[in-house]
Parts: structure tokens; sequence; C-alpha cells
């Protein structure tokens, strides 16, 4: 049985509605990634799961048991706000052990469980400071350890690296799922970063103008999106508008076997992830096209191509780039195997 | 020419606002009784009168009690209005505010009118509670301004994250919100201490012989005869404001780096 | 944080526990004694609850009228006759000793009109009996019509036909209030100017002498010019040393003195909000319009002043409002001709005890100022809807 069991939610602001049939179960331990763009509902479903806001029709379990009308202190998660919201007027050490001191818990008790939650972020030498005398990256982190030390049933995080730099954000990454693996805690976290989202979670949840399209684990996210909304958003992606009838699927560029059985004819999407596409060489079987270079983003490793097809579309794909990027307007040839398209 | 005509303005205009009181205060230490230049030596003659004449020391001290009295009472009435008007939805904010500022805009002596026959029906009149709890009303717009303003400021979340952090209501108030509002009750208590202290207009109406206020004895001086005595009353009191105005310039520089 | 969010723990009901207290004193101590004030200004008093047969009585019988009013007269206590007969005397003078003198011997008149014109031949006229019957209701508008000059004949028509001398002291409020407000602003602007845009030790050391007269009492600060102003203060003695004039000139007591020393009072009022809207228009915009072409006169008037409007806008608001119930400041430094309509309403508690027309009057000014505010809420408002948040 799953531990936190969230069944149809509705969510209404006066007429608008935020939320629509959420539905989500988590197991006990997990990491779930809420991922979707700004307005989607992520932080309106994570205010609901810690209790700032009621819900319009659904419920929330915990083990089996209705929390949905439960008060936010009562529920016992913890949560690291978007902000952090430390409390300035307390140092490092006091809002770390705020939550042990209003559950009355011994003084020595507090010492040993605050001072263990700062070896665990690795902010001992820190304890005496006030908020505002640190950095960014120590901020969160006293966030997360005040929110884990009453051992919370559940860790609730909104977007708790979006105030970060990027190189910062990759090693709190890490750090994030090694305390999830040493705590065994359940950790929500909500994201608009779709690469922070595959790099820490067990499942995600791709969100979209308040409903769930697809609640996965990475990998199928990305090799069999739901929706043409989850291969857009997740990874980059060419999708092909087009028809399935006789076995085949047809574009106005090409015609090609179907990768899968079992689709019905009628309209379908193809999406075609770039790092599926070769550039020059084909293999026997392959659906090729020609076309010519557009644009060219150079990253060291490797380069993106925009490839102008005949008919105007503009297809993505990566090509070595060791001797430097084609130049635009270079004639190429791209090739792909029908059994890597994902139909939708 | 248009800095020409900024200087000549300002500077005009600057020694309106400072040059009277720049000129009158000095002739509290007059060696004579006349209150015009040139100073006949330096004297605290008109300070020693003030001091020790009872009815001078008796209005401060009247003055003094009125004004505590006041502060108390009006940080609770604007205090319990500000935290409670937290909690309402938006519509009734709008209402109470309207109703709980409102006592500003009223004129004063409409106030004093108002309470000189309240007042006298229920048996207050010229009593101290009188005069405290018609000062309260003229005080409690400007404490609840001054927590309100405070407490609109603070970062909601803060709230928030005590309650997910288990804190309840009343740990939430005590541990979160008073400590970090604290800027807001302390210039509340400071505006409420000097409106009462400065007031003279419904102290005119409410209080009795017995509990003349300084203000209004300075008042009565006035408009009974000119003398140095009046002057150093006049002092004595601005030098009281220029202190809680120190005092409120030191409440914001630390309340400063709360506020990101 | 929206209303729409809830609040944790659902704060209605603690909210409800938090407002009762100052809800309650608002309501005792805040808005009874304004409505008794209301109350009191249509109040009839004695009168009212005294001549109960008159009211009673058929108007257009005369002889009726008369047994009424000595019925009347005769249920009084003697204490309770005087006060009738001192508020009849504030409608028509010379009725006291008109009404006392029949009142003592009301219990020999004969109850009809001849009765009484033989006890007094004035009760022949009718102007008595006007008054009289005008003031046998519980409710009475006397106080208003005094107040603004206008007059209900017999056949309840309003006419103009009264004495209108509080009529021209709210016209004298008025005027004297928008005199102060505009010098006001014409000194204010170029300090809140000052506080804004000069180097930063002018501005800083504008920025404390304004809240320095910001904090002094206003009673201090017109105490100041009391002492300056008087015949023999320190302008005088001034001017008399300089030779620009023989003998001491009138500074005060005229409405010189009450428009110079309000001004002084009301200057930070004014500063306070010019400069906190100064403050926020940054100073590349007059750069960039001089650098567009502008000389720098044409860039302020252009750029700059309408930017400050709004800030002009609440200062002058705010003195207006405040110079309109102005009391100490005019009553210390004004003349007989320049007291404003709240020195009435003090003088008619506390010489003429006269509570009805003090309230009346309140009651006027208070309407004014409600007026004025709810105009400025208004026009703000408008001014909102038009540009935006600017
Ligand atoms: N308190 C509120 N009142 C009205 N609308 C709201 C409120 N909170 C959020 N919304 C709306 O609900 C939608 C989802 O918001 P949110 O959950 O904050 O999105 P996300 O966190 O995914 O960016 C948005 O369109 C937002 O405008
Ligand atoms: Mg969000």
């Amino acid at each position: 049985m799953a531990f936190i069991d969230i069944r149809t939610i509705d969510k209404f602001y006066g007429s608008f509605q935020a939320l629509s049939e959420v539905s989500l179960s988590i197991p006990k331990g997990a990491f779930v990634t809420l991922l979707g763009p700004s307005g989607s509902g992520k932080t309106t479903l994570l205010k609901i799961l810690a209790g700032f806001e009621g819900v319009s029709a659904g419920q929330i379990l915990l083990d089996g048991r209705d929390i949905t009308a439960l008060k936010p202190e009562a529920r016992n998660f913890g949560l690291v706000f978007q902000g952090y919201a430390l409390f300035p007027h307390m140092s490092v050490f006091d809002n770390i052990a705020y939550p042990l001191k209003v559950r009355r818990k011994g003084r020595g008790e507090i010492a040993a469980r605050v001072e263990a939650m700062l070896d665990l972020v690795q902010l001992r030498p820190f304890a005496r400071r006030k908020p505002q005398e640190l950095s960014g990256g120590q901020q969160q982190r006293v966030a997360l350890a005040r929110a884990l030390v009453f051992q919370p049933d559940l860790l609730l995080l909104d977007e708790p690296m979006s105030a970060l730099d990027k190189k910062l954000r990759v090693d709190l990454q890490d750090q994030l799922r090694d305390i999830h693996q040493r705590l065994g805690t359940t950790f929500i976290n909500v994201t608009h970063d779709q690469e922070e989202a595959m790099h820490m979670s067990d499942r995600i949840a791709v969100m979209n103008l308040g409903r769930i399209e697809q609640y996965d684990m990475a990998h199928t996210l990305y090799r069999r999106p739901a929706s043409r909304f989850v291969a857009d958003f997740v990874g980059k992606s060419n999708i092909f508008a087009g028809t399935v009838e006789g076995g085949a699927f047809a574009t106005e560029e090409f015609r090609m076997a179907l990768p899968a059985d079992g689709a019905r004819p009628g309209a379908a999407e193809l999406v075609i992830r770039p790092e599926d596409i070769r550039l020059g060489a084909a293999v026997a079987g392959d659906v090729v096209l020609a076309g010519s270079v557009a644009a060219s983003t150079y990253s060291g490793d490797r380069a993106l191509y925009s490839i102008a097809l005949p008919g105007g579309r503009v297809m993505l794909t990566y090509g070595s780039a060791r001797d430097g990027a084609l130049e635009p307007g270079a004639p190429v040839q791209i090739a792909f195997d029908a059994r890597d398209g994902i139909l939708i | 020419m248009s800095r020409a005509i900024f200087w000549v303005s300002t500077v005009l205009a600057l020694l309106f606002l400072v040059v009277p009181l720049a000129l009158v205060m000095p002739l509290a230490f007059n060696g004579s009784s006349f209150l015009t230049y040139p100073m006949e030596g330096f004297s605290l003659k008109w300070f020693e009168e003030v001091f020790t004449e009872g009815n001078w020391v008796r209005a401060f001290g009247n003055s003094l009690k009125v004004a505590l009295g006041t502060t108390a009472v009006a940080l609770v009435i604007g205090g319990l209005a500000a935290t409670g008007l937290m909690l309402t939805g938006r519509w009734l904010q709008i209402v109470l505010t309207g109703l709980f500022v409102s006592p500003m805009i009223v004129p004063s002596i409409v106030i004093g009118v108002a309470f000189a026959y309240s007042f006298g029906r229920m048996g207050l009149s010229g009593s101290y509670a009188g005069l405290v709890l018609s000062h309260s009303i003229l005080a409690a717009p400007l404490v609840f301004l001054s927590i309100l303003t405070s407490l609109r400021g603070l970062d909601p979340d803060l709230d928030l994250a005590a309650a997910s952090l288990g804190a309840s209501r009343g740990q939430r108030f005590r541990h979160v919100t008073l400590p970090l509002a604290a800027p807001g009750f302390a210039a509340g208590a400071l505006f409420a201490f000097t409106t009462s202290f400065d007031e003279v207009v419904v102290a005119l109406f409410v209080a009795s012989p017995d509990s003349l206020t300084l203000p209004v004895a300075l008042f009565a001086g006035l408009r009974d005869r000119l003398q140095p005595t009046l002057v150093v009353v006049a002092l004595l009191l601005s030098l009281i404001s220029f202190a809680f105005l120190w005092l409120m310039a030191r409440l914001q520089r630390l309340n400063a780096p709360q506020k990101p | 944080m929206s209303a729409a969010t809830r609040k944790p723990g659902g704060g209605r009901l603690v909210a409800l526990i938090l407002l009762t207290v100052p809800l309650a004193v608002y309501a005792f101590l805040y808005l009874m004694p304004i409505g008794s004030v209301l109350s009191l200004s249509l109040d009839n008093g004695a009168l009212g609850e005294s001549l109960s047969h008159i009211r009673a009585a058929d108007p257009a019988d005369r002889d009726a009228q008369a047994a009424a009013l000595i019925a009347d007269m005769q249920a009084m206590e003697p204490g309770r006759q005087a006060e009738v007969a001192r508020e009849l005397n504030q409608e028509m003078s010379g009725f006291r000793t008109l009404f006392l003198k029949t009142a003592r011997a009301s219990d020999g008149i004969e109850p009809t009109l001849a009765g009484l014109v033989v006890a007094d031949p004035r009760w022949g006229e009718e102007k008595y009996w006007q008054v009289i019957r005008q003031n046998a209701a519980p409710i009475t508008w006397r106080h208003y019509q005094r107040a603004t000059g206008l007059v209900v004949d017999d056949d309840g028509r309003i006419t103009a036909g009264g004495d209108d001398i509080y009529l021209q002291i709210m016209g004298r409020t008025l005027v004297i209030a928008v005199q102060v407000t505009l010098v006001t602003l014409l000194i204010s602007y170029p300090l809140a100017y000052a506080v804004a845009n000069a180097p930063r030790r002018l501005a800083a050391f504008v920025l404390v002498a304004v809240l320095l007269s910001f904090w002094t009492s206003i009673l201090v600060r017109t105490t100041a010019w009391v002492i300056l102003l008087q015949t023999a203060g320190l302008v005088n003695t001034f001017l008399i040393w300089t030779g620009l004039v023989d003998e001491p000139v009138q500074l005060i007591f005229n409405r010189f003195g009450a428009i110079v020393a309000m001004t002084h009072v009301l200057l930070p009022f004014a500063i306070i909000p010019m400069m906190n809207v100064m403050r926020t228009i940054p100073k590349s915009q007059v750069d960039a319009s001089r650098s567009l072409g502008a000389g720098p006169v044409e860039s302020f008037l252009r750029v700059y002043f309408p930017q400050t409007l709004r800030g002009v806008g609440v200062g002058g608001g705010t003195v207006f409002i405040l110079a309109l119930g102005f009391y100490i400041t005019p009553a210390l430094t004004g003349g007989p001709k320049d007291q404003m309509l709240s020195f009435y309403i003090a003088d008619f508690v506390k010489r003429a005890l006269n509570w009805g027309m003090a309230s009346a009057l309140s009651v006027l000014l208070l309407a004014m100022v409600l007026a004025l505010v709810a105009l400025f809420g208004l026009v703000r408002w408008l001014s909102a809807r038009q540009g935006g948040r600017a």
C-alpha cells in the first residue's frame, strides 16, 4: 500500500481551477519530483500536502489515515521553502532547534540532535551565525536541516535550488540525494528544471495546467512520453504530426514502418529524440532525409544543429564537433531508425 | 539661473522653518523678563522658577502620568486591532482599517466636544481615567498603523514555516511574529506617548484644574501673559520631543537589517 | 499571501476574540460620543420634554394653545421653568423675562389668549407663539437653522431669512484653510525637493530640520510665533533697529499672524508626502531629458514637476483637512476676525454652555472634513484608474 495516497484532488481559487483530478501514490522512502512549467500547480499541490491550503474535492491519506483536514502543525511534515523562510532573529542553531523546542524536547536531546544535523549538512562551524550571514547554499542547507531534525514522515521541497547558481546546484543535488539515501525519509521535490528532476528522483510527476500528465520513472518518461506535452517538456525532441494507416506512419516528409505494434489508425504524432538521429552516416533500413544546416550551437564536447528540411521544417540533432561545427548552409543528410521513434 | 532659483527658495524656506524656534529658545536663558534681543546676560532663574513653582511641576507630573497611561492603553487597543485584522478577510480588513484610523481625520475639537459631553454623563469629567481614555482614542490609530505596517512587512512564509515545524498559533505569535514586529510595537509606543504628551485641544475640554496637563497649562499661560517661564516650558517640551525623535531613528536603524 | 490562502489553523475565531476589545473600546469611547454629538445637535433639551401640552394642542385654536401653555407652565418645577426660559431666550431675546413672569403668575391667569394678554401684552404678538410652537418637539432643527441662517416658516418652507453669521464663519474657515494650504505648498516644495535632490549634506540637514519640526509639538511652535510676532517681540525690535519702521507693526492677532503660524505648524505635513514621492523619481530622468535637448527649466516643468503632483496632492489635501479643524494656533495668533469654526465651537461649550449649538457646528465641521476626504479619495481612485499605478 502506498505511504502517501493523493486521491482525485481538485482545487479552485474562485472560479479558476488550479488543480484538477490530481492523483498520486508515493511509496515509503521514495524521492518523487513534481516537474512542470511555472503556473502548472506544483506549489499549490505542495501547499495542500503541507496543510496551508484546503482542497475543493478529494483526499490525502498518510499510511491509510485521512489527513486532509489536519492542521499544518499537526502533520509532522518537513518543508523547505523556495526562499528558505529562515527565522532572521534566531541563530543557525536556534533555527534548527526550533521544531524540537516546540515539541518540548530536553536540552541535552536538542543539542545532540541539532549537532547531528549540523554535521549532516556540514555547517557545524556556522552554528552561532545568523541566517543573513550565510551564503545562499548554506542557507538552503540550514532550511533542510531544520525541516529534517524532527524526523518528519515526509519532506516537501519547493524549488529548493532555484535561487542558486548552476554549479552549486549540481553539488547540492548530489548532497540532497545522499541525505535522502542515508535517512530513508520520503521526499517530494518541486522543480521546473528537468535535469534536476532526472538527476535526483526515483519517480517524476509531470504537471501541466493543473493536471498530472504522466507519473513514471525518469527513463520511462523520456523514452515513453505519454503525451506531446511530456515529450516536449522532458528533453529535446523532434515532433512530426502525421497519420497511421496500413501499418505505417506517414508525414509530408517521409513514410516509415510503425515503431511498435498496436497503434490505432488515424492522426498521430511521432517523436524522434535528437540523439537518435545520425548525421551523415545512414544504416540500412533507416529513414533518410536531406537538408542543410540552419544553425549550430557549439558546446565544446559536441554541437547541437538545427537542420532545415526542404519543406521548411527544422530538426534538432547532435553532431561531433571535434573539428569545429559545420557551417550554416552546408548540405547534410540525416537518418534515423524507425524503431527509435515514439508514437503518441 | 535655475540653480539660483533652487538655492534661494531652499534657503528662504529653510530659514522660515528653522529660525523661529532657533531664535526663541535661547530666550529661556535671558537675564531679564523681556522676550527679545539683545539678551541681558545668561541666567537659569526662569528654569528655577518653573521647577519650583507647584503648578508647572504638577502639570508636568499629570502629563507624564497621562502619557504613560495612554501609551499602555493605546498599545493594547492598537496592538489587538492590528494583530486581529491580519487574520480577517480582505473586505473586512478594508472596513476595519477605515474604522481604526478614522479618529485621525476627525478634528480634535469635535472629539473634544464629544468627550466633554459623554464623559460628563459617565462621571469621568476631569478625571485621570477620562484623559487617558480620550488620548488613547487619539493615539490608537498611530499605534495601529505602525504595528500593522511592521506585521505586513513580515514574510508570510515565516509563519507558515513555523507552522510546518509544529508550532501552534500561540507559539508562532510569541516566537516569530512578536519578536520580528517588536520595532513596530516600540514605534507605536513612542507615537502614543508623544501624542498624549503634546495634546492640547481634547485636554482643554476633558481636564479639570487638578488634572491640568503641561500643554494645557502652557496654552493658558500664553493667553494670559507672556513671560520667560513659558519659553522654558516650550524648550523642555521640545527637548522631550527631540529625545523621542532620536529614539525613533535608532529603532529604524535597528529594524533595517532584518528586512532584506 | 492572498486572502484565499487558508491561515494555518482557521483564524476567524481568534480574529474575533482579538478584535473584541478594540471594537468595544471604539464603540463606547469613540462612536458613541461622536453619535451623542449628532443627537445633541438635534435634541430639543428641556423644551422638548416640557412643552407636551402645546405639542398636543390644535395650532389653529389660539385659546386652546393658551390653555396648553399655562398647563405646561404649571407642570414645571421652578428650576425647569428657568431652563426653558433660558433656552427660549436663545431663540428670541426678551423671552426669558416674559416666560418667567408669566410662569410665576400662571396659577392666577385665565386659560385663554385674552387672559394671557392681560398678564403681559406681548402674548398678543404672533412671533412669540411661533417660537413656542417650533420648539415644542423632542427633535429640533433650530441649531442648524441658526448655524446656517436658514429659516423654516410656519408653512414648512425653507428661506434664507436668518442671521448668516455662522455661514460667514464657515466661509472664512474655508478661505483661511485655502490660504494656508497654498502658502504651505509654496514653501514646502523647495524643501521637499532639496531633501530628494540636493547634495547629500544639505539634503540630510533639511531632512533633520523637517523631522525636528514635525516632532516638536504644535503648541510649542505656536508659542515661538506668539513671542516673535508680539508688539514688543523680536520681529518688531528688528524692524525698528533696521529703521524700516518707526513704531511697532501689528503682526499678530490678525490674519497675517494666523496664516504665518499655521503655515509653519503645518509645513511638515506637506513636506513629508511630497518628499516621499520625489525620492522615487530617478535622477536619470531629468538627465535624459537634458540629453534630449530640453533646457533645465523645461526639463523640470515637463518631466519632473508632473510626476510630483501626486505628492503635492496628498500633502495639500492633508494640510487643508488639518487646517479646517485647527483650533489652538488661530486662537493664539489670530484676531477676532480670523477665528475659525473650531473657535466658536469651543466658545459655545466653554462660555455659553450651549451644547446644542456646539454640536451642530461640530457636525457641520465634521461633514465638511468627511466630504473633503471622500472627494480626495475619489480623485485618487480616478487618477489611479486612469494612469495605472502612476
Ligand atoms: N492564492 C491564489 N489565488 C488565486 N490563484 C492562485 C493562487 N495561488 C496560485 N494561483 C494560481 O494557480 C496556478 C498554479 O499556481 P502554482 O501552484 O503557484 O504554480 P507553480 O508552483 O507550478 O508555478 C497559477 O495560475 C496561479 O496563478
Ligand atoms: Mg511555484
